[in-house]
């Protein structure tokens, strides 16, 4: 029984601080992108290391498939959204830098404009 | 053992809604409509991970685990449209 509260409150401290990590990472990082990929870590590492932790404080029961399914539902959702918004994002700052680029008749080495 | 755990598990929620809270803030703090989605983005999971902590504390996990399913996938179904939005001329991405 001890075992299994051990086990527990190590996996489930390790995702914490995974959530911490994204929040610092969330708040430090610069470019967008950067953040963007800070954001990603919470979504795959942090539920990963949480559910692994309920998972073995829940022991083999109906609960516990279920949480394995919304581990699974966010492990594989969370990658194509990140990946849909970059995409979004990156066509975003190439039109503005085009129409940057041919309206102030600069060169297209335009400093790398902020994603807003 | 099993107070430990539960005033382990009612620590662990407090910590996980300052995060959120955080994130909140870091919502409000900056402009632009991409920086305000990443935190959408990261207070989605927070709250998953909240639903399904309420769930071990309250003692009826199976219903908060069933929200946290939906929670997840409807999240996920967010961002998408907000891509889309953000994707096609009607969006803009602009914010003034």
């Amino acid at each position: 029984m001890i075992i299994r509260d051990v086990m527990t409150v190590i996996f489930l401290s390790l995702g914490f601080i995974c959530f911490f990590i994204t929040t610092v990472g969330v708040f430090r990082l610069k470019d967008f992108y950067a953040r963007l990929h800070a954001a990603g870590i919470c979504e795959s590492a942090g539920l990963v290391l949480c559910s692994i932790g309920f998972l073995i404080y829940e022991g083999f029961s109906a609960t516990g498939l279920k949480i394995f399914a919304v581990f699974m539902a966010v492990f594989i959702a969370s990658p194509i959204g990140t990946h849909i918004i970059i995409r979004v994002a990156f066509k975003q700052s190439m039109r503005e830098r085009e129409n940057a680029g041919s309206a102030a008749g600069s060169p297209a080495g335009t400093a790398e404009k902020e994603v807003q | 053992m099993e107070k430990f755990m539960e005033s382990y598990f009612i620590w662990y929620l407090i910590g996980i809604i300052v995060l959120t809270l955080l994130m909140l803030v870091r919502l409000f703090m900056n402009e632009g409509v991409y920086n305000r989605f990443i935190g959408i983005l990261v207070m989605c999971t927070n709250i998953i991970l909240i639903l399904i902590l309420i769930g071990f504390i309250d003692g009826r996990r199976d219903m908060y685990v069933d929200i946290a399913i939906a929670y997840a996938v409807l999240g996920f179904i967010s961002s998408v449209i907000v891509a889309k939005i953000l994707g096609s001329k009607g969006g803009g991405g602009r914010d003034h």
